[in-house]
């Protein structure tokens, strides 16, 4: 490679090819906000960067029907193992707090032509749970360019449905890199002048607890060109001339 | 050509080297882009411009540099072995101003004039100069010996020296119309002469000395700079066009001569065709007058010219260079279209456009401004440090030009070759100096497994890139999206591997080189494509489990692959 870009970038240079990991990348990127909730899963989505934590703890039944082999040597109950937890990060970006452009054309976006930007999503936290679904709808003004980056697990774009869908089968301790990015583009119109654009909604998330082998499902925020995680995108999301 | 035929061309080609002295060296230019050049005419080049004039492919210097320095072709050969020099020397005219001893060439060519009385006379019987501007530049009749005397001293006295790669005929004039407000005697009666008859005549004698010096000087290159004339130009290599786009043209100047660039004068000129557009400040001495330098290198970028940027044609001996010159555009593409009436060829205002290998290149060569957005394409602009407004390094799939503007845009690179990446991580780009020189991308590879290592190649460099997929101990080739062999280096070891490829023997095809991560012992190893081990040893003492990384590259420049290891426990 350092030969070829030594010919093709600047041939006069030296080329120094750093790969960073989009771990540390992404995980740069974004803010943690944290809710914890019990027993039940609540619909959140009033943030941006949003993380979801499910604890299930045991009931007082479960705990009556535990072995000795549950407790503590003093004999109290071990509820950490019991718990099961998921925490999930949705966000659209077109810099990176390091500064790098990740997206491409004009912002704020300009009427007729493209501007696209990257969201990325996140298993930040995860314990107990498989089978880990995360969906989105693209509106029709909006196109997947087929950019993307998949560290674990099966990212897919439905074309008819226009649908993003990333599934993550199992969780292995040893691997703490469940996380993707993918490029979405839109071309507004005249009369999207003065508007914030939908650009990825209904993006919805689920999974089964290992614990109970119910269904964990939620809503996370929708993506829109008002990219509020993104320092130096922020303010730019309505569209102009 | 046949083979019988070439022969005979290459004979003559020697024969005529011999007979003026001089060795004759095919003129091979430069095929890459941009291509850059300094008409440099100050002869006493300054000692601390010698390394700037290395920066560029080709050089127009003063004759009188031949004996002023002749050290100065060596030097900058050293550190640009394929820069070309070119010698400037006055077509029909001497430069009277400064005859010091320094002046040889200019003290010789005087002598023989004046000695003969060789000068260009009004009807007072006066020498012709120049213009106001330059009383010092006399004018030369060029009917009474000048071209047999001045092509004689291209090849003797120039030429043979073999430290020129061509000669540069300045002021190669189509008439003298415009001179002394034609006043001019050339039959020395004391009449003005009528300007047709002198017209005529200068030609006659302008085309022989072209025809003279370029028999003279066999197949080295001979440009001039000159008006538009079709009778020079058989005998040219190619020519400068000096102030582009010359505004004297009037509204039409840039299509006029651009139309000559491209069609007219490539149909005339001897090969290899050699074209140098000097665009300049009109001597205001200002090296940020980025906009016109962006107009002038935009305008070359359509053909396949030098582009030279000075303060204009008064002093032109700076060494100015820009961020544009260091972008490495390679090879030409395509040729020219207007995206603003793409069908129409016809050279005109417009918004146009060249490709390279590497990027392209667009010109506003209209009076307003113009908007273009690109379909389904993405460049980089140029990450400089000069103009920021336009070369500020992003990523974008439009753009705008102002009126006479030009822009040169790079490719955008979203893959990393031949060298090992974990799938799907952020790359960035640097040079030597830190600087990052190209936007940073996902290096991923859909049909294989994030964060795994991939390490993508032409490995028998026939033009099918392979993936070779380093996980968990093993090593997957796939071509096409199918695996085609595996391999397990290390028996035992099942930890991380090091991978590299390289052409280790000089058989064409590069080979695979592992080497075990920590834990395991320093043991390299060398894999063909077919999974064949060809060698293998301890590169460090056969206890050390700290790791080794391997890397290959031809060091010693043998054509063969050195194979590099590293340690970070030593």
């Amino acid at each position: 490679m350092e030969k070829k870009l030594n010919k093709k970038i600047d041939h006069k240079a030296w080329i120094v090819i750093l790969t960073i990991t989009a771990l540390a990348f992404v995980n740069a990127l974004i803010s943690v906000r944290h809710w914890e909730l019990n027993e039940e899963i609540s619909l959140l989505s009033s943030s941006i960067s949003e993380i979801i934590t499910y604890q299930k703890e045991k009931t007082a039944d479960e705990k009556d029907d535990s072995t000795d082999q549950d407790k503590d040597k003093d004999g109290t109950q071990s509820e950490t193992e019991q718990k099961a937890i998921l925490e999930i990060k949705s966000d659209g970006y077109y810099y990176s707090l390091q500064g790098d452009q990740l997206g491409i054309g004009p912002l704020p976006p300009m009427v007729d032509k493209q501007t696209n930007l990257w969201v990325f999503w996140e298993i930040s936290s995860a314990k107990g749970v498989r089978d880990i679904k995360v969906t989105g709808q693209l509106p029709d003004n909006v196109v997947w360019t087929n950019k993307k980056t998949v560290l674990s697990g099966q990212l897919q774009f439905g074309e008819v449905g226009r649908r993003v869908v990333w599934t993550v089968a199992q969780i292995d301790s040893k691997n703490n890199l469940y996380k993707i990015g993918f490029e979405i583009g839109v071309i507004p119109a005249e009369n999207d002048i003065g508007k914030i654009l939908d650009l990825l909604t209904n993006i919805e998330y689920q999974a089964i607890d290992q614990y109970t082998g119910k269904k964990i499902q939620g809503n996370l925020n929708k993506i829109t060109t008002d990219l509020k995680s993104d320092n130096l995108a922020s303010d730019k999301g309505e569209v102009v001339q | 050509m046949n083979i019988k035929n070439r022969f005979i061309a290459i004979s003559l080609i020697i024969c005529l080297g011999a007979v003026f002295g001089f060795s004759v060296k095919a003129f091979q230019g430069k095929d890459t882009y941009p291509k850059i050049a300094n008409y440099y005419l100050q002869p006493l080049v300054p000692k601390n411009h010698y390394s700037g004039l290395a920066e560029y492919d080709l050089l127009i210097l003063d004759v009188d540099v031949q004996t002023i320095d002749p050290n100065i072709f060596s030097y900058i050969k050293e550190k640009n072995p394929e820069v070309k020099f070119f010698a400037y020397i006055p077509s029909q005219s001497v430069n009277t101003q400064d005859l010091s001893s320094w002046a040889r060439f200019r003290n010789m060519v005087f002598k023989k004039v004046n000695s003969n009385d060789w000068w260009l006379k009004d009807s007072q019987g006066n020498s012709v100069s120049f213009s106001n501007t330059w009383p010092i530049i006399k004018f030369v009749d060029p009917g009474q010996g000048w071209n047999d005397y001045l092509s004689d001293l291209a090849s003797e006295d120039v030429m043979s020296r073999n430290v020129w790669d061509g000669i540069f005929y300045d002021m190669v004039f189509a008439n003298l119309s415009w001179l002394n407000n034609g006043d001019i005697d050339i039959n020395q009666d004391g009449q003005k002469d009528d300007i047709d008859e002198i017209n005529n005549y200068w030609q006659l004698y302008m085309t022989d000395l072209m025809n003279q010096t370029k028999a003279k000087i066999g197949s080295s290159p001979l440009v001039a700079n000159v008006d538009i004339v079709d009778k020079y130009q058989d005998e040219l290599n190619g020519l400068m066009m000096e102030n582009f786009p010359a505004d004297w043209l009037g509204e039409n100047g840039w299509s006029i001569l651009i139309n000559q660039y491209l069609n007219n004068l490539p149909l005339n000129n001897k090969l290899p065709q050699i074209y140098i557009i000097n665009s300049n400040t009109d001597n205001a001495g200002k090296m940020e007058s980025y906009r016109k330098m962006r107009f002038g290198l935009a305008s070359t970028l359509l053909g396949d010219g030098y582009f030279s940027f000075d303060s204009g044609d008064q002093a032109h001996n700076q060494i100015w260079l820009y961020d544009e010159y260091e972008a490495y555009l390679g090879k030409a593409i395509s040729s020219v279209s207007n995206l603003l009436d793409k069908p129409n060829q016809e050279i005109k205002p417009g918004l146009w456009r060249r490709d390279f290998e590497n990027g392209l290149v667009l010109v506003n060569s209209t009076n307003q401004e113009q908007m273009y957005v690109f379909n389904q394409e993405e460049f980089s602009k140029i990450n400089g440090e000069q103009d920021r407004r336009i070369n500020n390094g992003i990523k974008v799939n439009w753009i705008s030009l102002e009126p006479k503007d030009g822009i040169v845009l790079l490719k955008t690179i979203e893959q990393v070759e031949n060298n090992a990446f974990l799938n799907g991580s952020f790359v960035r780009v640097f040079n030597k100096e830190g600087d990052k020189v190209k936007n940073g991308f996902f290096a991923f590879k859909n049909d294989f497994p994030g964060q795994s290592q991939l390490l993508i190649t032409d490995i028998d460099e026939k033009g099918d890139s392979v993936v070779l997929v380093n996980k968990e101990g093993k090593i997957f080739i796939y071509q096409n999206g199918k695996e085609i062999n595996n391999f397990t280096p290390y028996k035992t070891f099942k930890g991380e591997i090091s991978l590299a490829v390289g052409n280790v023997n000089n058989d064409g095809q590069k080979e695979i080189i592992t080497g075990a991560g920590p834990g395991g012992g320093p043991h390299v190893k060398v894999f063909s494509l077919e999974a064949q081990m060809l060698n293998e040893f301890m590169a460090y003492d056969e206890n050390f489990r700290g790791g080794v990384m391997v890397m290959a590259d031809d060091i010693d420049e043998d054509n063969k692959d050195e194979i590099l290891t590293g340690v970070i426990d030593f």
